[in-house]
């Protein structure tokens, strides 16, 4: 990073400048389109949600403008009228992207993160479907009634977009919020976006009279606050408005498509994003101080984001207050700022797009609460935690983001009270494929972990210099069944790149049967017990593994316990009579079971050029028994 | 059915016509719009001549229907998060008191006692909104969600209809207390009770299956007095809300998911009229017609009941639409018709009758859901 303070004011100078005459078109994210219009500019990146990679060539469309991002997926808008801006951007294979922007006499930023679209699936309209799609959370279904669509086309697809609120809230479009006179924080439970598409690749909606049923997993760690008959609030997301609105009532019920998944079930009329977020009651100001990550001045007109809460932009002091809510776990705050390299040396390539980026998710303990009705920064004090008035905002420190991406593999430890964290970090330019090509250890990242909940953070120094391994140092406390979060400063220079959590799988006990005991082949019901099992939003993925001269059987889920027969012979015969070696061992993070047996593995850490996996493991002493 | 030449004339009409101020000859527009902001846990009213906020009162979770007395002196809204009843003096605009719609319970599905509500003489309080609130006792929402509210028995009794548990409930106006509960019978799946109206000496309740469903729901009639059922007729899988027309002696019904208004009578027959896709609440106009809100297509319908036609408006003013319309009241000088528009932003839109269009966008809280107009007191 070799930011300079004088090349950042001549990059806000430049800014202003392009204000009163647009750049040219061209592959450098340019406008495309426009004529005359106002002074407002809004300049921004786009960027794949899943592997950090930066999109090019997405059709980015606001306040009447056109533009195409460039190779490193930036974007200019210039020429709007001053005001608030519905962003709009599309790119083949990704579900569609919505950002709101102000559009001012300075460049208003905005960081979009897209999600790459579920596969398309043929809809024939004539008759009544169930599609779904496949995740680690569960199947995620659109229910369809015939003669849904207004049209003749025999070549219709349905794609179905998951998104899991837990790990990939940044890629929502517009603020989940309910605004107007106050506003309230509303908490993402489970979201989808949902798209028709005739043989032409035309957008289509259900016909005015039709609805259909959609079916949303619950985030398995959030399965214990949304039991089963909950209502939930859904909203749909109206691209003309920028706003959630459809403000209607689902219910969980069991998946009509797997019959064991918790799901959202909602009637909808409108195929577009959708999901349920119940209003966070328990509302509290946060200010936040955004710095440069290399010099410590403080970066005004950076845009903050809460997660989940408000839109805040910092004021010359760096200092903004925004909204989030208690309830929903640790809260995410993400500054950003984007700018124009003017000289190449941010970048690497002059006149390049780039993004000063940082976050930091703080567990909001010790603000006071305050009705979500009043108006944002008024009443007396906001308490005495992390991001109070009182002289403790949330410190973001923001620093330039690299055109290479960075890689994670972290994994969690635990045992007996102490465990470790092991990070293995790589770094290179990405692939079509969205995967690095050649990497290399990235060396020289800070990376901490902390206990979710204000537990303090401690630094993983690299093992050897150049190594990209990185590991606690000596022992580190680990409770079984709490929540780390580790934070991820890919390149040092002071800034958080991304972050991920995971739950430490506990100490595994085999409660049935046991070491050396002798017990009935039939009806065998193997159970044990995780000294990690009760902590809210641990959620464990089991793998039993039963095996013998006669027989055998293994066990994948959630439960801590399987009712075992010999997998051998099938048909749910017992067990035979014989001696069996049996363990189980545990998965936090990352991997999760699917319909029909699968498995999959997704990326839980995400960021601005960052992505990875943290998990945590655990396992069980192996036991003998015989089975009679 | 019969029509009568009478002007429409819903309760608050009647309330307008009775206690508006003389002035002028005419029914004045003088008066407070109360606003139930489900999203904000409070009930605001807003001067409706000004259109200037004069108070937000906190009553508890998910504010919704809002049904003002007959002398206009008190406004109850049912708190659908919080079980209760919240009483507001609409002369100070502030809460006078508050009482449940259902006893405490004491143990959960599971049996397991509720120690905290005996700790807390749960029973003790008027709505669980005094210890489930923000930054109180989980969960947030509890209850049976008590949703449909109307007026019986010339005004001394509130009558509640529970979505939940199907339970309605009798209460006494003047004491808050609980003179009946009656659990209503499912019809096939409709298990939830969501919408109530009052028609003569009868009350209609609107069953419906849980959502989503297409599975057929129910209007049943009972009787106004022992709550016994006199009679049920079909209806569509989701009833947004009913309206009752003394003048017509029938109900209408606003079917949520068919798109249609449905009109009965006390024989069990039934016709349909169109309206724009999601109707949900419904309001009586001074020429007869009815104004239906179009929650899912952002617009409104004029619903001609004798002509059988229906025209449709979208929600706008000027260029700017407005989604999500719930509920609407009429002004005091019935030239107007306010609005909800409730989306994540929320709006309360005058509609001018004579040139059917949206004259004026208040903002209030995203959310919202109810409202009532209530003149203002003679001086």
């Amino acid at each position: 990073m070799t930011a300079k303070p004088t090349l950042l004011v001549s990059v806000l100078m430049l800014l202003a400048a392009c204000s009163s005459s647009p750049p040219n078109n061209g592959n450098n994210g340019n406008p495309d389109a426009g004529g005359n219009g106002g002074s407002g500019v809004v300049t921004g990146i786009v960027s794949d949600i899943g592997t950090g990679v930066r999109i090019a060539g997405a059709a980015v469309s606001g306040g009447g403008k056109n533009a195409t991002t460039d190779a490193q997926g930036g974007f200019s808008l210039t020429g709007l009228a001053t005001g608030a801006v519905e962003l709009s951007i599309t790119k083949s294979g990704y579900a569609p992207g919505y950002a709101n922007a102000t559009a001012g006499s300075s460049s208003d930023s905005v960081y979009v993160l897209l999600k790459s679209e579920g596969t398309p699936q043929s809809y024939a309209t004539s008759g009544a479907t169930t599609l779904s799609q496949s995740t680690a959370n569960g199947p995620y279904a659109v229910i369809l009634q015939p003669n849904s669509v207004d049209t003749t086309d025999s070549n219709i697809t349905v794609s179905i977009t998951p998104l899991d609120p837990t790990t990939e809230a940044a890629a929502l479009p517009g603020t989940l919020v309910a605004g107007g006179v106050a506003k309230s924080v509303l908490l993402p439970v489970t979201f989808a976006e949902f798209t028709l598409r005739d043989s032409s690749g035309t957008r289509l909606n259900l016909k005015s009279s039709a609805s259909a049923q959609v079916e949303l997993p619950i985030p398995a760690s959030l399965r214990d606050t949304y039991p089963p008959n909950s209502k939930i609030h859904c909203y749909a997301y109206d691209s003309t408005t920028g706003k959630w609105d459809d403000f209607v009532d689902g219910t969980v019920q069991t998946s009509s498509v797997d019959g064991t998944t918790p799901v959202l079930a909602a009637s909808i009329r409108h195929f577009s994003w959708y999901g349920g977020a119940p209003e966070g009651n328990d509302c509290v100001d946060v200010y936040v101080k955004v710095t440069s990550a290399v010099d410590g001045r403080p970066l005004g007109n950076a845009r903050v984001e809460a997660t989940p809460g408000t839109v805040a932009y910092t004021d010359a002091d760096g200092n903004a207050v925004v909204r989030s809510t208690l309830g929903g776990g640790g809260s995410k705050f993400t500054a950003y700022q984007t700018g124009i390299d003017v000289d190449g040396s941010l970048t690497g390539m002059a006149g390049a797009k780039y993004i000063e980026f940082g976050e930091v998710t703080e567990e909001l303990t010790g603000l006071v609460t305050k009705p979500c009705s009043s108006d944002i920064g008024s009443g007396s004090g906001s308490g005495s935690g992390p991001g109070s008035s009182s002289g403790q905002p949330v410190p973001v420190k923001v620093g330039v983001v690299k055109n290479f991406l960075y890689n994670a593999i972290a994994v969690l430890s635990a045992s007996g009270g102490t465990g470790s964290v092991v990070v293995i970090l790589q770094s290179g330019v990405p692939g079509e494929d969205g995967q690095l090509e050649n990497p290399l250890p990235a060396s020289g990242a800070k990376i901490t972990v902390a206990e979710s909940g204000g537990g303090t953070p401690v630094l993983l120094p690299e093992i050897s210099a150049g190594s990209g391994y990185y590991s606690t140092p000596g022992t580190f406390p680990i409770t079984p069944g709490k929540t780390y979060v580790i934070a991820i400063d890919a390149d040092g220079n002071g800034s958080i790149d991304g972050s991920g959590s995971a739950s430490a799988v506990g100490d595994l006990t085999f409660t049935n049967p046991t070491e050396g005991a002798t017990v009935a082949g039939d009806g065998l019901i193997a159970s044990w017990t995780d000294s990690g099992a009760g902590n809210s939003g641990y959620s464990v993925l089991y793998f039993l593994f039963i095996s013998g001269q006669n027989g055998g059987f293994y066990y994948v889920g959630n439960d801590r316990q399987a009712t075992v027969t010999n997998l051998l012979t099938g048909g749910g015969a017992p067990l035979p009579a014989g001696d069996y070696t049996a363990e189980v061992s545990g998965w936090s993070g990352g991997l999760s079971l699917v319909g029909g047996g699968g498995l999959t593995f997704g990326n839980n850490i995400t960021g601005a050029g960052v992505s990875g996996t943290f998990y945590s493991t655990g396992q069980s002493t192996a036991i003998n028994f015989t089975a009679q | 059915m019969q029509r009568s030449v009478t002007v429409a004339c819903g309760l608050l009409t009647l309330c307008a016509l009775a206690c508006g101020p003389a002035s002028g000859g005419g029914p004045s527009a003088a008066g407070t719009m109360f606003v139930s902001q489900a999203g904000s846990s409070t009930v605001v009213a807003i001067d409706a001549v000004t259109a200037a906020p004069q108070a937000r009162i906190d009553v508890g979770f998910l504010p919704h229907n809002l049904v003002p007395s007959l002398d206009g002196k008190t406004l109850y809204a049912v708190v659908v998060g919080s079980q209760s009843i919240a009483e507001i003096d609409t002369a100070t605009r502030q809460l006078r008191r508050t009482f449940l719609t259902g006893p405490v319970p004491t143990s959960r599905d599971d049996g397991t006692v509720i120690q905290e509500h005996l700790d807390q003489d749960a029973s003790a309080h008027t709505t669980c909104y005094d210890c489930h609130r923000p930054g109180g006792a989980l969960p947030k929402y509890v209850g049976d969600r008590p949703f449909g509210l109307v007026l019986a028995a010339g005004g001394r009794q509130l009558v509640v209809c529970h979505i939940l548990t199907r339970d309605v409930t009798v209460l006494d106006a003047a004491t808050g207390t609980i003179v009946r509960t009656v659990r209503l019978d499912p019809s096939g799946e409709a298990r939830e009770a969501v919408a109530l109206a009052a028609l003569e000496d009868a009350l209609w309740v609107a069953l419906r299956p849980r959502q989503p469903s297409t599975l057929p729901g129910a209007l049943r009639r009972l009787d106004a007095t022992t709550l016994a059922p006199l009679g049920e007729s079909p209806s569509g899988s989701d009833t947004g809300s009913l309206l009752a027309l003394p003048e017509r002696a029938s109900v209408l019904a606003s079917n949520f998911e068919t798109d249609t208004v449905t009109e009965h009578d006390e024989s069990g027959g039934s016709r349909a009229i169109r309206a724009a896709p999601g109707p949900l609440g419904m309001l009586s106009l001074p020429d007869g017609r009815v104004l239906a809100l179009d929650y899912y297509s952002n617009a409104i319908s004029f619903l001609d009941l004798d002509g059988n036609r229906s025209e449709t408006l979208p929600l706008a003013l000027g260029s700017t639409p407005f989604v999500n319309p719930t509920q609407a009241a009429l002004s005091g000088d019935q030239r107007s018709a306010w609005i909800v528009s409730s989306g994540t932003d929320g709006h309360l839109l005058q509609l001018d009758l004579a040139s059917r269009s949206i004259v004026r966008d208040v903002p209030i809280d995203g959310l919202s859901f109810g409202v009532a107009f209530v003149p203002a007191a003679p001086r």
